[in-house]
């Protein structure tokens, strides 16, 4: 299989392509020795990069920016190797319901978000994610679930898909990595509403 | 279904706002470490003022949870074999049926 045909499968979302970006990609990174070393720190599993990159090549539509010039395995593991080095999860900007809770005198640390009035910004914080998830329930409870047992008790993909009987983490994955999607664009709707 | 040897569980469900203070509850669903399909579950369901719902049904993944002084179980099984289930809510007979969703308490 050629770069091209490798990108054009991956650009579809086909298992085909996807098992080849796990295979030479994300488990070769996350077992270099400086990756598996941030990611212990950090506590991301190779299914989380799994995720993200999926998220970005077909969420985000950053496979489009390949240009064939090089080896695709080294561009997609430049992206790896570049989500594991900034991993530090305070300031992703990520929707993460770990750092909403409500009243627990902290920072809401999974939120990017400036802030003048820390108190209203943490209740908004907390109406609004509490909205998204509701907005997630509602689509299909399972992805609720995934995304609590991922983000809330930090299990792993291959215990998410052992506790809900999902068919393989990859799916534990996509459905998380859409779960991120869905919720960043509810996040935008409904704070873009708040601040009328 | 399996779940962690080394981790509890508990999801939490809570009633939707509502201004009838009344009809406010909350439900736990506790996963003990190495729970399997054939592990019980429990339960307890609260109102709104933290005390234990006397009695009721709380309909929760496709099943309908006997309530009797705060405490349910469900069979972890059937639990997981309704995760797609929307339909969440707490009936108790003189208040209406009150839906509810999951949240990360």
């Amino acid at each position: 299989m050629t770069d091209a045909e490798w990108a054009a499968l991956v650009a579809e979302g086909s298992d085909e392509g996807w098992k080849l970006v796990w295979e030479r990609v994300v488990e070769p990174e996350s077992r270099s020795m400086r990756s598996a070393e941030l990611m212990k720190k950090y506590s991301i599993t190779a299914g989380d990069i799994m995720g993200m990159m999926f998220d970005e090549m077909v969420g985000r539509g950053k496979i489009a920016l390949y240009r064939g010039s090089g080896s695709f395995e080294g561009w997609l593991r430049r992206y790896a190797r570049g989500f594991v080095l900034n991993a530090n999860p305070a300031p992703h900007g990520e929707i993460s319901i770990e750092g909403a809770h409500d009243g627990d005198g902290e920072e809401p640390t999974g939120m990017d978000l400036p802030t003048t009035d820390k108190e209203v910004l943490r209740k908004e914080v907390w109406d609004i994610t509490h909205r998204c998830f509701l907005d997630l329930w509602m689509s299909d409870p399972e992805r609720a679930y995934v995304h609590l047992l991922k983000t809330r008790f930090m299990l792993s993909s291959e215990e998410v898909k052992n506790f809900l009987d999902v068919s393989s983490t990859a799916n534990v994955d996509q459905i998380f990595s859409r779960n991120i999607k869905f919720m960043r664009e509810r996040w935008r709707k409904y704070d873009s509403v708040s601040k009328d | 279904m399996k779940t962690p040897a080394d981790k509890r569980i508990i999801l939490t469900f809570h009633s939707i706002p509502s201004r009838n203070a009344a009809t406010r509850w909350k439900a736990r669903v506790v996963f003990e470490p190495s729970s399997t399909d054939d592990t019980v579950a429990a339960v307890t369901v609260v109102d709104g003022a933290g005390a234990p719902v006397k009695e009721g049904v709380l309909e929760l993944a496709g099943l309908s949870l006997a309530v009797k002084d705060g405490c349910a179980a469900v069979r972890c099984g059937d639990f997981v074999k309704g995760k797609h289930s929307i339909k969440l809510r707490l009936v108790r007979e003189g208040l209406p049926a009150w839906p509810g969703v999951l949240t990360f308490e």
